[in-house]
């Protein structure tokens, strides 16, 4: 197991150099951050002074040496525009994003796989059609229309909810609903096919057989088996969560690292872009990785196997 | 299976109640509290960092300057009771006594000195020390007096010092470190800094020592909604009272409000399709003036103002709006007249009209995109086919920088927060300026735009600028459309005056009686 563990750190490092070096050079043809970090007011020589103070003067290859180094430091450097330290903007926007994000994936797992279990077990009735249908308007429905429609009903009309904002419960029920609805579509997808496949295996014909009920073979046997491919979907819609839900986060004025992200981008403020990428990248193999592990708890198979791994 | 689902599902609600309760002693919010929305966040709370719109907007409630400025942009007292030019390089200003920092400090010359140097020092990395740039030196006459020396002879000096120059706190910043106001911002101004959560709120509150006396509204929350149609919904839902800078297309959602007001304010931005005139061979149609004035005699103002801005904001005859100083209401904007705009194409010899593009943006300024269409479509019409490109505003004005525009037009638009009329030919139209289209340009404008930055007294700076509009009509470096939208959606029962410098200066507002 511990082999195993520091080939996928192993592997899951070289993931980072790779996504570094790629956000890297892709930053850095596509603008020129001086001309943005002032505005049309600015003279030439406001510019070359801000150039020269984030040394973006210097040639790529040697930029892109003295960022690995300190990458590898643990520093990803100061803002451009906020001129605060990049982890002290990170850190201060995870707690919401966390926030968001296992909010969403509750909804995601109880509202996906209670639909796809519907559909399952009363497969080609109505409850499935209409499980199925609901699955394909949350796939299809843009977020950004899906949350203006609750802002309007829930927000402005009816006044339950809090239009936008960060804060309490209140204000997390629209921007979860909507973030986690999506996930719950594919969600709910995919444990109705996972399901009819298990649902068709031949213990549990022998289960119904040897006259269990019919809710002890569907939860101890068939969804614990189909639940598998399910767990991977989970884990990385969670890992996209958590990168950052950039059009939710927009709309609900929820101040997650989706934001941070697209600030730092346009306004090509380089470092954040680059810590925000490190994090992002960094928290997506954690939970896959996480995700692995979880394999094992749910199927023994897995867990008996793991040793030899 | 089941029960380990549940178990994952709790552990998501029981961590998200954790981490949600931290959060809710923050929303508290008596009735009192004025509550604005903003696109954007604060950048920092040093106003020695950055000059970003919305930064200044809200820092300028917290900090002062030596000069104020009212509602129509006229000088008057800061934390300078008066000042004068000593002799024309040398002004000196008498300082208000007995004005105390937030944290309890004294304001003294010794303040003013020391953030101005702070400002001035390369190392700062200020982006608006170049507009300053002609200061030499600050320097101490007694407490209450400072003299700033300039480089040369400088009228405008107090027009420029009405926005920028924010006075901060010298024992602050040496004993908490240079990072100290970034994070927590203390001045003199009326209100006082309460806590700031990035990308969702900055909370302040009245300070009762202010020595302009006692800010009629106690708390204000300045909130960051960046999605334009939720802020509008704020407004709707009575959960914000002031959204400043309204989008043209959400303008008529606040007017049919009954809850609702639509207040708007004079403007200090103008928009622009500057024609690409970096070394244009003679024999094209963008070399004669008569065919640059002609695409402005074709460009029907009110239409798109009405159409596109919702009848927000007014056409300008030149480069400047008339809050501006020395901007001459008396030049009228050029008419709508397609019959002229053909007649003066047939004279410069372009009867059957020519192939023309402008490079636009979408979302980088209200309402961009549909205004460059509706540009497009209008000289279409007197027969000069006109392509749009709309490209990211990054990429387009490094081509801009570079002079390598590859359009015969820049949709654009040029503000100037000091209110003064000759500084937007500077920026634009000045052939070595690093925006200028204008290349190798006019001579004889380029050399008035000189004496307007050395005129000795404002009197000769109008009499300048009125030459330069003139001269601007005649040779129409670009056609000029209108001034920007300025309009703020608000409660009804608020009563503020949007600024033309878009500080949302809230000592200014106040609620009306019910």
């Amino acid at each position: 197991m511990s082999r195993y563990l520091i080939h996928r750190l192993a592997l899951s490092s070289v993931a980072m150099l790779g996504v570094i070096t790629i956000v890297f050079i892709l930053l850095h043809v596509s603008g020129d951050p001086a001309s943005l970090l002032v505005t049309q007011n600015a003279t030439v020589e406001d510019m070359e002074r801000i150039r020269q103070a984030y040394g973006l003067d210097r040639p790529l290859s040697v930029q892109y040496a003295r960022f690995i180094g300190r990458v590898v430091r643990g520093d990803l450097g100061y803002s451009y525009r906020q001129g605060l330290p990049v982890t002290e903007l990170i850190f201060d926007r995870i707690g919401a994003t966390f926030k968001l994000a296992l909010a969403s994936l509750a909804v995601a797992i109880v509202l996906g796989v209670a639909l796809g279990m519907a559909a399952a077990v009363r497969r080609g009735s109505v409850v499935d059609t209409m499980a199925m249908t609901a699955a394909l308007l949350g796939t299809s429905m843009p977020s950004f229309w899906f949350g203006l429609l609750l802002i309007i009903v829930f927000g402005v009309k009816l006044g339950w909810l809090p239009v936008s904002g960060y804060g309490g419960l209140e204000n997390l029920v629209m921007p979860a609903l909507v973030l986690g609805g999506f996930y719950a579509a594919q969600v709910s997808r995919l444990t109705r096919t996972s399901l009819l496949e298990v649902l068709a295996q031949d213990y549990i014909r022998t289960g119904q057989a040897k006259g269990l009920r019919p809710r002890t073979v569907l939860f101890r046997h068939a969804l614990r088996n189909a639940a598998l491919p399910v767990l991977t979907v989970l884990g990385l819609s969670f890992g996209q969560m958590l990168g950052g839900a950039i059009v939710v986060e927009s709309i609900f004025a929820w101040p997650g690292m989706g934001r941070l992200a697209v600030q730092a981008v346009l306004g090509r403020d380089f470092p954040i872009v680059q810590g925000v990428t490190i994090v992002g990248a960094a928290v997506f193999l954690a939970v896959n990785l996480t995700v692995d592990l979880i394999y094992g708890w749910v199927d023994p198979r897995l867990r008996s196997a793991a040793p030899g791994t | 299976m089941r029960g380990r689902i549940w178990k994952i599902v709790a552990l998501c609600v029981g961590v998200t109640l954790v981490l949600t309760a931290g959060s809710r002693l923050t929303q508290a919010q008596t009735p009192r509290t004025l509550v604005v929305a903003q696109g954007v966040d604060i950048v920092t709370g040093d106003p020695a960092k950055s000059t970003a719109l919305g930064t200044i907007a809200v820092l300028a409630n917290i900090y002062d300057t030596l000069i104020h400025r009212d509602a129509n942009l006229r000088l008057k007292p800061g934390l300078a009771l008066s000042w004068r030019a000593v002799d024309p390089t040398t002004w000196e200003f008498k300082l208000r006594r007995g004005v105390t920092f937030h944290n309890g400090e004294h304001f003294n010359a010794e303040a003013v000195k020391f953030s101005f140097d702070r400002m001035l020092d390369p190392a700062t990395n200020w982006p608006g020390a170049g507009s300053l740039r002609l200061i030499k030196s600050v320097s101490i006459v007694d407490d209450s007096t400072v003299r700033i020396t300039v480089a040369q002879p400088w009228p405008l000096l107090p027009r420029f010092l009405g926005y920028y120059g924010m006075i901060v706190p010298p024992g602050y910043l040496r004993q908490g470190g240079p990072e100290a106001l970034i994070r927590r911002p203390v001045g003199t101004g009326p209100y006082r800094f309460v806590n700031w959560i990035k990308d969702d709120r900055v909370e302040l509150e009245a300070n009762p020592a202010y020595w302009g006396g006692r800010p009629k509204i106690d708390r204000v929350v300045f909130r960051v909604v960046p999605t334009d149609a939720p802020r509008v919904a704020e407004l709707l839902a009575g959960s914000v009272h002031l959204a400043p800078l309204l989008p043209p297309e959400l303008i008529s959602a606040v007017r049919t409000s009954s809850k609702l007001t639509l207040s708007v304010g004079k403007s200090l931005s103008v928009f622009f399709v500057i024609y690409n005139l970096v070394n244009v061979p003679k024999d094209k149609p963008l070399a004669d003036p008569r065919v640059r004035q002609a695409l402005n005699y074709a460009i029907d103002r009110q239409a798109i103002l009405h159409s596109v801005m919702r009848n927000v904001g007014a056409p300008v005859s030149t480069f400047c709006t008339e809050v501006m100083e020395g901007c001459d209401s008396s030049i009228p904007p050029f008419s709508y007249d397609p019959d002229k705009a053909r007649a003066l194409l047939r004279e410069a010899g372009y009867p059957n009209g020519f192939d023309f593009s402008i490079s636009g943006t979408n979302g980088s300024y209200p309402g961009d995109r549909d205004i460059v269409l509706a540009v497009a479509d209008q000289l279409n019409r007197v027969g000069v086919r006109t392509k749009v490109d709309i490209t990211e505003i990054g990429v387009q004005l490094q081509a801009v920088l570079a002079r390598q525009l590859p359009q015969d037009g820049w949709f654009t638009r040029f503000t100037d927060f000091f209110g003064i009329s000759t500084i937007i030919p500077l920026r634009a139209f000045y052939s070595p300026g690093e925006w200028s289209q204008w290349r190798p340009g006019y001579a004889a404008f380029n050399e008035l735009v000189e004496a307007a930055q050395a005129a000795a007294d404002e009197a000769r700076l109008r009499d300048i600028s009125k030459r330069l509009q003139a001269m601007y009509k005649e040779q129409a470096p670009a056609i000029t459309l209108f001034g920007a939208p300025n309009a703020s959606g608000m409660s009804a029962d608020l009563e503020y005056t949007p600024r033309p410098d878009l500080q949302v200066y809230v000592f200014d507002a106040s609620w009306k009686r019910r």
